[in-house]
């Protein structure tokens, strides 16, 4: 017998989802609003929460993360409206397990309740998994989920397309899935496809005979054969040509291929992960990618969070690239200050996510040298600016408010400071433009060691003109 | 562009790689390696700005190879070309530990590995 909740303000929904619940056999309780919805599931443990979405104290799709982490994690049905079909993908796209439209049919009821609760009871049974994920950092509900998802990942030969902005660790969770799979005595292939030129894909992917074209000198086993019993890891997958998604999608579905100039089939079980920062389904749309291979691809699909969507794990990752890189500089570690704790947290957006993250760790670490403590100061001039801009907020109307804006009155010590700094920006910028980016000139004009200019160039984010 | 290019020895392939990667990359900033320990100093002593570093690692020996694994952790944020010293599948799975974007063999083709160089370039710069 399972617990069941329904959360909607029309109280006749709610009486006749619990008259259906429990002539199904279980305990049904309702709310009427959120508060008095969570308070229940709080003290409850709940299997299954039907949720409305529009209620007197707020939308209903809020809740589902708070619903999720609740001791008890029930799973989530959505209650929308007819035809909102909005309403609809954002409450799968918030965790939701399914959702019903109204006016609420009994059978749209009981299929999802019972669907739901078989779910619920073949996790249950799953044993939980020890994942190696020593490189994936953090706790928050967001990385969990996708961890669920690894783990399902790792247990299946499915093929498995990873998704998420540039720097939010694809490749480390395409290792991952190898390391916690059957296949982690394998090898784990990666075939960087943005890296290959067109005509060179073909031959890196199948091999080739010798003679097979000019400069074929050898005969070369392709990376599909290499990742024979072990895993194949498409990075990139966007950037394969399209006259390869063809005979790719023929390699996948049959694991069988002909190397360049070949005249024999060759077999390979490899696993597939692929991963892409870029929109396949508008790029089979726009038919730039082919659409049968998407489907085969997305078998599983992992989507990662971006950062700014998990702040609970900028405390974790900063402790953990502290580690990483006062070890590596052999400085000792070194405690962080709450207000470059908080700058962290909330005063960037993180656009390079955890890649970008670890850069400015690593910077902060080099520019503390050895202070004891990690102070705001340490960050790169331009961060600060932009921590400050963000913080402002809003531009002010007023000339006083944006003479204000534009002369922060802090200590004479901390303006000689951004002076200093930006100042040292204008010389860095001049002198590039001047030794036209020949390092050694530079060096050679500023006085300064190759490593340092690099530091100041890193840390002023100045990079070669495209 | 910065790139880490290690060769331990002085025969004609370690200089026929060097011209190829200049010319694939004439503004790119080369420096030659020839011990993995000069190579791990000057890792740890470069801060690199995010993404722009190339490391073009020729191994002459499986033992080298397996020095070499001890930089994976300075190397992750690198793109990294490895040539391979030999075609022995034991040889291939060392490779394939430091994650390469691309390999080859010394014995290999090595216009592939200059297409590969300038296209890695051209998506840096």
């Amino acid at each position: 017998m399972a617990k069941i909740l329904v959360v909607d303000d029309d109280e006749m929904i709610c009486t006749l989802v619990a008259r259906i619940a429990k002539k199904m056999g279980h305990e049904a309780e309702y709310a009427l609003t959120i508060r008095e919805g969570l308070a229940k599931i709080h003290a409850g443990s709940f299997d299954i929460v039907f949720q409305d979405v529009r209620l007197p104290d707020g939308n209903g799709l809020r809740v589902i993360p708070e619903i999720a982490a609740s001791p008890a994690a029930p799973e989530i049905i959505i209650i929308t409206g007819e035809g909102d079909a909005d309403g609809a993908e954002l409450a799968i796209r918030s965790g939701a397990w399914a959702y019903i439209e109204k006016p609420l049919q009994v059978d749209a009821i009981k299929l999802p309740l019972s669907r739901a609760l078989q779910y619920r009871e073949e996790k249950k049974k799953q044993k939980p998994l020890l994942l190696k994920r020593e490189k994936i950092i953090g706790d928050s509900q967001p990385l969990n989920d996708c961890l669920n998802l690894m783990a399902q990942a790792a247990n299946s030969d499915a093929p498995t397309l990873i998704t998420g902005e540039t720097g939010t660790g694809k490749d480390l969770f395409a290792q991952a899935i190898h390391e916690n799979s059957r296949r982690c005595d394998g090898n784990f292939v990666v075939v960087d496809c943005a890296a290959l030129p067109a005509n060179l894909v073909e031959s890196t992917l199948f091999g080739h005979m010798k003679g097979a074209f000019t400069g074929a000198d050898k005969e070369t086993t392709g990376l599909v054969k290499i990742a024979d019993r072990g895993t194949l890891f498409l990075d990139e997958i966007g950037e394969l040509p399209l006259a390869v998604q063809g005979a790719f999608l023929r390699v996948l579905e049959e694991h069988r291929f002909r190397p360049v100039g070949g005249s024999r089939e060759m077999q390979s079980d490899f696993r597939l992960v692929a991963a892409t920062n870029r929109d396949l389904p508008q790029m089979a749309k726009e038919g730039k990618f082919r659409q049968d291979l998407l489907f085969r691809l997305q078998a599983i699909t992992i989507r990662l969070p971006p950062l700014r969507e998990r702040p609970g794990d900028i405390g974790p990752l900063a402790f953990f690239f502290m580690t990483r890189f006062c070890d590596r500089y052999k400085t000792g570690a070194k405690p962080f200050s709450l207000e470059l704790l908080e700058i962290l947290a909330t005063g960037h957006d993180w656009p390079g996510n955890v890649r970008e993250f670890a850069h400015v760790i690593e910077n902060i670490i080099t520019t503390a040298g050895a202070a004891p403590v990690l102070y705001p100061e340490h960050l790169p001039i331009a961060f600060r600016v932009q921590a400050a801009r963000h913080s402002v907020g809003q531009p002010k109307a007023s000339g006083q408010d944006e003479a204000k804006e534009n002369f922060p009155l802090g200590s004479l010590n901390d303006f000689r400071t951004r002076a200093m700094l930006e100042a040292e920006g204008h010389y860095l910028q001049n002198l590039m433009a001047h030794s036209r980016w020949d390092i050694k000139e530079a060096c050679r004009l500023a006085g300064l060691s190759r490593p340092r200019l690099y530091a100041l160039l890193q840390q002023h984010k100045i990079v070669r003109p495209g | 562009m910065r790139v880490f290019y290690f060769a331990s020895g002085s025969d004609g392939l370690t200089r026929k790689l060097r011209d190829l990667i200049e010319s694939a990359a004439p503004d790119s900033d080369i420096t030659r390696y020839s011990s993995v320990e000069d190579l791990a100093a000057a890792l740890l002593r470069e801060v690199r700005p995010d993404g722009q570093g190339v490391a073009v690692l020729l191994c002459a020996s499986r033992a080298e190879l397996r020095k070499m694994l001890g930089l994976t952790s300075l190397l992750a944020d690198m793109t990294r070309i490895v040539i391979l010293p030999d075609r022995d599948a034991d040889t291939i799975s060392e490779g394939l530990k430091l994650l390469p974007n691309f390999f080859s063999y010394s014995d290999g083709n090595l216009a592939d590995i200059g297409a590969v160089f300038k296209k890695i370039s051209l998506k840096t710069t």
